[in-house]
């Protein structure tokens, strides 16, 4: 055993110099050369074999327990543990074989891990194997964590203090949201042409300042301004500044209307824009009367149009029986026009009164209802006096 | 018979289930290496013009998804000597394979080389009942066939119709439709020990496997290995694994004769082993790295360290030369090629208008073997690698992979077999109305 212990205190390996000549350059190199080879000299040398060193890393091992600790030998001269190279070995230099540490067997039993079974166990190979079958991969990958996060969130839910907690929770953060300062609203202003409406309009929104835009619901305001019949449009808009911008298009008010409770403003289309106190109140505006005369104001506006040249003496028109229109002029004239046609009537009305006079004469009534049939009715003064001057004789009349 | 020709078909069955579910694996049970394909089928979109995949046995069918290979435990000669070793390497492999696959495979197709494969040539011959040759005639002349006494607890694993007879006409490949009066044909049958079977197809349903189909080493090595006019020329393929030597005998296309050597490259590694005492993986290792049989001069210098952990410094120091190695391996390389040559010429190989010879599986590798065997075996000899099938990792494209991808061929093409045909009407007496038809039609 003695060849196991070595001297710990043993000089590192010796190194052949090559040694460089500085500044003298010599060709060929000589330590680049081999020396020359030396008959029978190729190959392993025969002879006793030569003595092995163990390398450092053994000098480290716990001596085993049946041998006793061995006196250091006599320190031997050490060779330099070197491979071999070929040069060396044709040099006739001894052998040395290149440094070998052999696996450690006596800690194998106690330290080193045993090798282990490359096969899966049997349980470990089904588990794969029904890992890789995909319903089951599938739920595990998605379906489960999906039901583990459900039930969690279910199961904290199902608590009614948790979840009143968490309304609240989500109502403050709304809350909080909503009455940032960009999101508020402080005044409202209204732009119509008629200051009335206006003011009715701002009333009948009734907005308690300051509120968050959240809080305004525009389409509902909207129809609440266009419920009146004043208004024909609405724009509501938060401008920049936190004002609430009401615009209002009014109805232009084209026709008033006499009926049994009283007078109303009507617009081009008949639709009721407001209460009239008196026809004094606006006499720039024609006047309709009659049931069911705002369905036709387009006819009554026509006729009206037409009836321009006398229209100094225009009174109204009348509704009569919701079916036509009749024309009342001043002096208590009246022009009964037909259901259909009446603008036709009325223009020949008109051609005869350019032609004849015929509304300047004493006529009361002009019936133009059945259009083959015209009637003139007369006042009574007239009447006789046409009377009295026809001839009471039948017969041509003598010159 | 009957029972094997339903299990054969139950087995042709659960294949074809498998096809159309699109996932199978093949699996080679071999004594140095377990080795596991998962073929997906319908896949592949064919061979990409210059990748070098010839349009062979229609091989763009499928494509390989997985592959693994374990070393082989508990095997001896092909043949399952320890069931839990062997069950362990299965599952190894099954389970790398299917990592690598990312599916899990129900089904099985299986090939092994152990059980004493025999082979045997049959013949049969009916008359017909119609002018032309039906379905049912060619299920009729394959059952005609004599079967041979194969011995106690042996039973058919290849019955492949190879030749039909119509007449005084030969040589026909497929008969149906042709006209005659007398059909024959010539049935390649072989036979293995039952209870190997059986071995295999337990230890895989202890994997929760099913087997969906055997095959011979011998057959599948042959197919892979040998190209395709070889196999019409005449040629033999010869296996060499590591506990067989597999060889088959194709001619036309077909397989007519198989059969197996009971010696391989783990002998090799034993003789190794004990010549040198040094251990098995050792012996293996030198045998891998340093092998050959032709030693040269320069053989004689390269030294190999054998070593071992003994503790002994001289034991473990120890170096041979190559030509040392060269020196085990040779005789028991040589010993396989005559037993491979007696058993050719058993065969009558020397008959065969070609005699072309395929040196393929995982002991042609050993460099000069060529040589060697054209001493011993005659001419015409050649390496054989596998045909490339797509996706087959570069690690399995060696010759020790022959059989897993002639395994894979036969999956995707097999060859007609006896079960695939019905079984003929008159056999069972489950259809008498038939027979009572026949008898109407035939009497009246």
């Amino acid at each position: 055993m003695s060849t196991l212990t070595r001297d710990p205190l043993a000089q590192p390996p010796l190194r052949r110099q090559a040694a460089p000549a500085a500044g003298r350059w010599e060709w060929p190199d000589p330590a680049m050369v081999p020396p020359p080879v030396q008959a029978e000299s190729a190959g392993r040398r025969a002879g006793p074999r030569p003595v092995l060193h163990w390398p450092n890393e053994l000098a480290a091992w716990p001596p085993s327990p049946e041998v006793p600790a061995a006196t250091p030998a006599a320190p031997e001269p050490m060779l330099p543990p070197e491979p071999p190279s070929i040069s060396a070995l044709e040099r006739g230099q001894p052998f040395v074989a290149p440094p070998y540490s052999p696996p450690p067997l006596h800690q194998a039993t106690s330290e080193a891990p045993r090798l282990r079974d490359p096969s899966p166990s049997r349980l470990a190979y089904r588990m794969h194997r029904l890992w890789l079958t995909p319903v089951v991969r599938h739920f595990l990958r998605l379906g489960l964590p999906a039901l583990l996060v459900l039930a969690l969130v279910g199961g904290w839910l199902a608590n009614p203090d948790n979840r009143a907690a968490f309304g609240a929770r989500v109502d403050g953060v709304v809350q909080q949201v909503q009455n940032q300062p960009m999101f508020q609203v402080g005044s409202i202003e209204v732009l119509a042409p008629t200051p009335e409406v206006a003011q009715a309009v701002e009333a009948a929104l009734g907005l308690q300042f300051p509120l968050s835009t959240f809080d305004l619901d525009l389409g509902l305001l909207r129809e609440v301004a266009e419920s009146f019949d004043a208004v024909e449009h609405a724009w509501l808009q938060v401008r920049s500044g936190g004002v609430l911008e009401v615009r209002l298009q009014e109805r232009a008010p084209a026709l008033v209307w006499r009926h049994a409770d009283g007078l109303d403003l009507i617009d081009a289309t008949g639709y009721r824009v407001a209460r009239l106190s008196s026809r004094a109140a606006r006499p720039d505006l024609p006047l309709i009367a009659g049931e069911g005369a705002p369905l036709a104001v387009a006819e009554a506006q026509l006729l009206l149009a037409a009836a321009l040249p006398i229209r100094a003496r225009i009174r109204g028109l009348v509704r009569v029986g919701m079916r036509r229109w009749d024309l009342v002029l001043d002096r208590d004239q009246r022009i009964l026009l037909p259901e259909h046609g009446a603008l036709g009537a009325l223009e020949r009305v008109l051609a005869l009164d350019a032609a004849q006079q015929l509304l300047a004469r004493d006529v009361v009534a002009i019936d133009l209802r059945n259009p083959t049939r015209p009637t003139l009715q007369l006042t009574p003064g007239a009447m006789a006096e046409l009377n009295r001057n026809r001839p009471t004789q039948p017969g041509a009349r003598r010159p | 018979m009957t029972d094997l020709y339903q299990s054969q078909r139950a087995m042709r069955n659960l294949r074809r289930a498998a096809m159309q579910r699109g996932v199978i694996a093949v699996m080679d049970v071999g004594t140095f290496k377990v080795a596991c394909l998962i073929l997906k089928f319908g896949v592949s979109e064919g061979a990409r013009a210059g990748s070098g995949v010839g349009a062979m046995a229609g091989q763009a069918a499928f494509r390989v998804i997985g592959a693994g290979t374990t070393c082989s435990r508990g095997v001896r000669f092909g043949e399952i000597a320890a069931m839990r070793e062997t069950e362990r390497a299965v599952r190894t492999a099954l389970q790398n394979a299917q990592k690598m696959a990312q599916t899990r495979v129900d089904h099985a197709i299986l090939t092994f080389s152990g059980g004493e494969v025999r082979s045997y040539g049959l013949e049969g011959i009916v008359e017909l009942d119609d002018e032309r040759v039906s379905e049912n005639d060619i299920a009729r002349v394959l059952d005609s066939c004599d079967t041979p006494d194969l011995g106690p607890g042996r039973e058919v694993l290849h019955a492949q119709p190879v030749n039909f007879l119509l007449d005084h006409r030969s040589g026909l490949a497929d008969p149906r439709g042709q006209s005659g009066r007398r059909l024959g044909c010539d049935m390649h049958l072989v036979s293995v020990d039952a209870d190997v079977v059986q071995n295999l197809v337990h230890c895989l349903k202890r994997c929760d496997v099913e087997v969906a189909g055997l095959a011979s080493t011998a057959y599948v090595a042959g197919r892979a290995a040998l190209v395709e006019d070889e196999q019409e020329l005449g040629a033999a393929a010869i296996d060499m694994g590591a506990g067989s030597t597999s060889l088959s005998i194709f001619i036309k296309g077909h397989m007519i004769f198989a059969d197996t050597l009971r010696l391989g490259g783990d002998h090799i590694t034993s003789d190794i082993a004990k010549g040198l005492t040094i251990p098995y993986s050792m012996a293996e290792r030198i045998k891998t790295f340093y092998g050959g049989v032709h030693a040269t001069g320069q053989d004689d210098r390269q030294m190999i360290e054998i070593g071992g952990d003994s503790g002994d410094w001289d034991k473990d120091r120890r170096t041979i030369s190559r030509s040392e190695l060269i020196g085990i391996m040779r005789p028991r390389v040589e010993e396989i090629l005559e037993g491979v040559r007696s058993r050719l010429d058993v065969a009558g190989f020397d008959h065969l208008p070609s005699q072309q010879i395929v040196l393929t599986g995982g002991v042609s590798q050993i460099p000069g073997l060529d040589g060697l065997a054209a001493r011993i075996l005659g001419q015409q000899v050649r390496l054989g690698r596998p045909i490339r099938v797509p996706g087959l990792p570069q690690a399995a494209t060696g010759p020790d992979y022959a059989a897993i991808v002639g395994l894979c061929q036969f999956a995707a093409n097999p060859q007609d077999e006896w079960w695939d045909f019905d079984i003929p009407a008159q056999r069972f007496a489950t259809k008498p109305l038939k027979r009572a038809l026949k008898w109407f039609r035939d009497n009246w």
